[in-house]
């Protein structure tokens, strides 16, 4: 009975790959919280030295490891913006690691940045935060033996293969009218490597059906919630300003960074968020520098395919632009 | 170390090749004995010295108590154990809560008073190995048990990894003995061992975390009132969820054990398809209400005291039951829940019992599912993380809040009305059968086909990280 249970297994698992690479699969690691526990855990290795990216995806898809090395000659930064999400809790994180003395480059989304701090994007980044602070040996020991399996497995893919993923695909019911349901996410557009840099499928960049499907699920999730406003605001800008203090007082450095969107979504991006009333205000109020594409011919003329990621050949184009800018931006 | 993780399956492989090699049975018990402590310390290492504590003192007490026939001594060791299991308990589990409600006191009588919130980690398990280490100082305490002369062995009854954290709990006279002489699984025990862990891992990957959980989850994380469709689906995707989380622990621990050659007893059979709420305790969670029934209320008086004692100690015992759950007042609702269906069903059994009527196919189906009806009523208060989230959740299933909102996507509905009816169908079926008969019975390739269909979608769902419920307890 072993023998055969066995056999049944290995035959099945074996067409299961095949047929997702035929796909267009690849392997790729998961974004899951013991991944990004595990750059967590190397803050401060390198003393000032350090460079740590926070953010949410854009900067996860724009910000590209080797290039920033090669320009930088640098340590190679670490990686710890999270899809989706605000990266305040992160930075808040940070401010109170005495041992992060070093450089921090965080990404602004504007939809998930100004956000209050139950709201999902927050909340989401808080738990990462607070799971990296009593990561288990056993959750460590499961990551680094998931590195061989995940590095041959194309169909291991959470997002876009696993049961519940492909059941959702298989049987795509419809909802009662006005069910609050979390908001969909874009189905799989990129691999992840395990430092956690984030490459944009092949397909996501060609495919213009793809591309318009991702498209049309970013629509209904930038206009999820009216835009923060008013004295939470306030409250949120004055936090952010105490925490980038904090790691200034320390020696340390840091700079915000405004990403490319194009498209519907930026249209709506500077509507919902008028650059005055935010890019220009977390500035003002953080007094810390900041880099919007906008500002930059070397920065700007991108195209994001599905409006609001940059592919994997811009974005080491980008990175090897903003590299001289952040470092003239941060110059004693 | 989560059993549903890639560092148990290389772990438990290598504790199987070190317990097949021909080393000395004192070697392998030493092995598993170090086996078990990396086991535990692979959450938190500092909380192995809790362990160590609680397998010191009470290896003591009931050497000390066994020594002599002089009650005042034997009753200060027995008070030494238990103050030490119940004073860890009481602490790590209790001491927050009990700090809430003081403070919430206080504040009645217009004492303004703010601690400093404590920040106290509950040790995984500690439920579990502290029951189980103090029942055994209470049997011998009883003379029903003798001491055990071997620190090893005690040590590696306290400690026997498959069954620390989450049970079941075992008695020293169901697994002590074991440790006398070697044992080692024979080949189909591995085979049924191997088969166990597969279907556990079954349950708890796939049918609680992936079936289920997400109805229950956006149910009872609704935070708003939702329509009473979906409060009845997210009531019955959590009675499934904590079935098969837990059912699939004990499961994986009784299927790990059996693979190095001891027997663990049973913990679930098949309760949804309980008669009567005794019935429920006698199928759900065994070890736990047999540990209840035997440790405190039989000493509270059991039945022997006439109607109205029997009636409190009922309802004593299921209150403290609820609280060994969690240290929250809705767990003790549901304790008290379980008190109060059970004293009902002895004044109906003195009522009606006997007549012939109960025992026809369609009286004794309609008593089932009046009990699984009842059950379900007692898992919102166990599941909601309050009173406020309870009562909003029982309003809307007796259909007093039209105007809730549909939180389940349709897709969760069909996944939790299959699970939950499949259960229930093969749970009525099979309630008086035994799995090992029933698998048995079928030819060996069907009996293939199944195990790898559940292997084939564990992988696939490629689930795994997710705790299991009961190690909050």
């Amino acid at each position: 009975m072993g023998l055969l249970t066995l056999l049944l297994v290995t035959l099945f698992l074996g067409i299961w790959e095949s047929y997702w690479r035929s796909e267009g699969y690849t392997p790729s690691f998961e974004n899951t919280k013991d991944l990004w526990a595990h750059a967590r855990a190397k803050v401060g290795q390198d003393g000032p030295r350090d460079t740590v990216v926070i953010g949410s995806s854009r900067i996860l898809f724009g910000f590209d490891l080797d290039m920033w090395q090669q320009a930088n000659l640098g340590p190679r930064p670490l990686m710890l913006p999270l899809v989706g999400t605000s990266p305040i809790p992160v930075l808040h994180d940070l401010a109170d690691d005495p041992s992060f003395t070093g450089t921090l480059i965080c990404g602004v989304t504007e939809v998930v940045f100004f956000v209050p701090a139950p709201a999902p994007p927050a909340k989401e980044s808080a738990e990462f935060v607070q799971y990296a602070k009593s990561w288990s040996p056993t959750a460590r020991a499961s990551l680094f033996l998931s590195v061989p399996i995940e590095s041959a497995l194309a169909s291991l893919n959470l997002e876009d293969l696993s049961l519940d993923a492909l059941l959702k695909r298989w049987l795509p019911l419809a909802n009662r009218p006005g069910t609050r349901v979390p908001p969909q996410f874009p189905p799989y557009f990129a691999s992840i490597d395990f430092d956690r840099r984030n490459k944009m499928w092949s397909r996501t960049e060609t495919d213009p059906a793809l591309q318009h499907k991702v498209q049309q699920i970013w629509l209904p999730l930038i206009k999820i919630a009216p835009p923060f406003a008013g004295e939470g605001l306030t409250a949120l800008l004055e936090g952010v300003k105490s925490d980038v203090a904090k790691i200034r007082a320390r020696g340390g450095r840091v700079i915000f960074v405004r990403y490319p969107s194009t498209g519907e979504f930026l249209e709506i991006e500077r509507e919902l968020w008028p650059r005055a009333d935010y890019w220009d205000r977390l500035l003002a109020v953080t007094g810390a520098p900041g880099i919007h594409y906008e500002d930059y011919p070397e920065l700007s003329g991108f195209q994001c395919p599905e409006w609001s990621h940059l592919t994997r050949a811009d974005a080491v184009t980008f990175t090897r632009n903003l590299a001289p800018l952040v470092r003239a931006k941060l110059a004693p | 170390m989560l059993f549903n993780s890639l560092t148990f399956i290389v772990f438990f492989a290598g504790v199987l090749v070190v317990h097949h090699l021909p080393l000395s049975w004192w070697v392998k018990k030493l092995s598993l004995l170090l086996a078990s402590y990396i086991f535990y310390a692979a959450w938190n290492p500092p909380f192995v010295a809790l362990l160590w504590l609680s397998t010191v003192i009470d290896f003591v007490a009931a050497k000390q108590i066994a020594q002599t026939e002089r009650v005042l001594t034997r009753r200060f060791w027995l008070v030494v154990s238990m103050l030490t299991n119940l004073g860890l308990l009481g602490f790590f589990k209790y001491g927050g809560f009990v700090l809430e409600n003081f403070v919430a006191a206080a504040g009645a009588y217009g004492f303004n008073y703010n601690p400093a919130a404590p920040s106290i980690i509950l040790p995984v398990g500690i439920s579990f190995y502290t029951f189980q280490t103090m029942s055994y100082t209470i049997d011998v305490y009883r003379k029903q048990t003798p001491p055990t002369h071997s620190f090893l062995d005690f040590a590696l009854f306290v400690t026997f990894f498959p069954q620390l954290v989450a049970g079941p709990i075992v008695r020293a006279t169901q697994l002590v003995p074991q440790f006398f002489k070697e044992h080692q699984a024979t080949r189909p025990q591995l085979v049924w061992g191997l088969g166990l862990m597969t279907w556990g891992l079954f349950q708890k990957v796939v049918l609680a975390d992936t079936f289920l959980a997400p109805t229950a989850d956006a149910v009872f994380g609704a935070g708003a009132p939702v329509l009473g469709l979906d409060a009845w689906l997210g009531t019955l995707a959590f009675s499934g969820q904590i079935f098969f989380d837990f059912a699939g622990y004990s499961t994986v621990a009784i299927g790990s054990a059996l693979c190095l050659g001891f027997s663990l007893p049973e913990n679930f059979r098949y309760p949804y398809a309980a008669i009567g709420f005794s019935d429920f305790w006698r199928r759900w969670h065994i070890s736990l209400s047999s540990w209840l029934r035997d440790y405190l209320y039989i000493p509270l008086g059991g039945n022997r005291h006439g109607s109205v004692r029997t009636n409190a100690n009922l309802l004593i015992t299921m209150l403290l039951g609820g609280l060994w759950h969690g240290a929250a007042w809705t767990f003790v609702a549901w304790g008290l829940l379980h008190g109060i269906y059970l004293w009902a069903e002895r004044l109906l059994t003195a009522r009606f019992g006997g007549q012939a009527w109960l025992t026809r196919p369609m009286a004794r189906l309609g008593l089932g599912l009046l009990t699984f009806l009842l059950v379900l009523v007692t898992w919102v208060f166990f599941r909601a993380s309050d009173f406020a989230t309870a009562g909003s959740i029982l309003r809307s299933m007796v259909g007093m809040t039209p105007d809730g909102a549909p939180v389940i996507a349709t897709i969760e509905m069909v996944k939790t009305i299959v699970v939950i009816s499949a259960l229930l169908v093969l749970q009525w079926r099979l309630r008086d059968a035994m799995l090992e008969d029933v698998v048995g019975r079928a030819p060996w390739w069907l009996g293939g086909f199944a195990w790898a269909a559940m292997l084939i979608v564990i992988i696939i769902t490629q689930g795994g990280g997710g705790a299991f419920i009961y190690f909050q307890f």
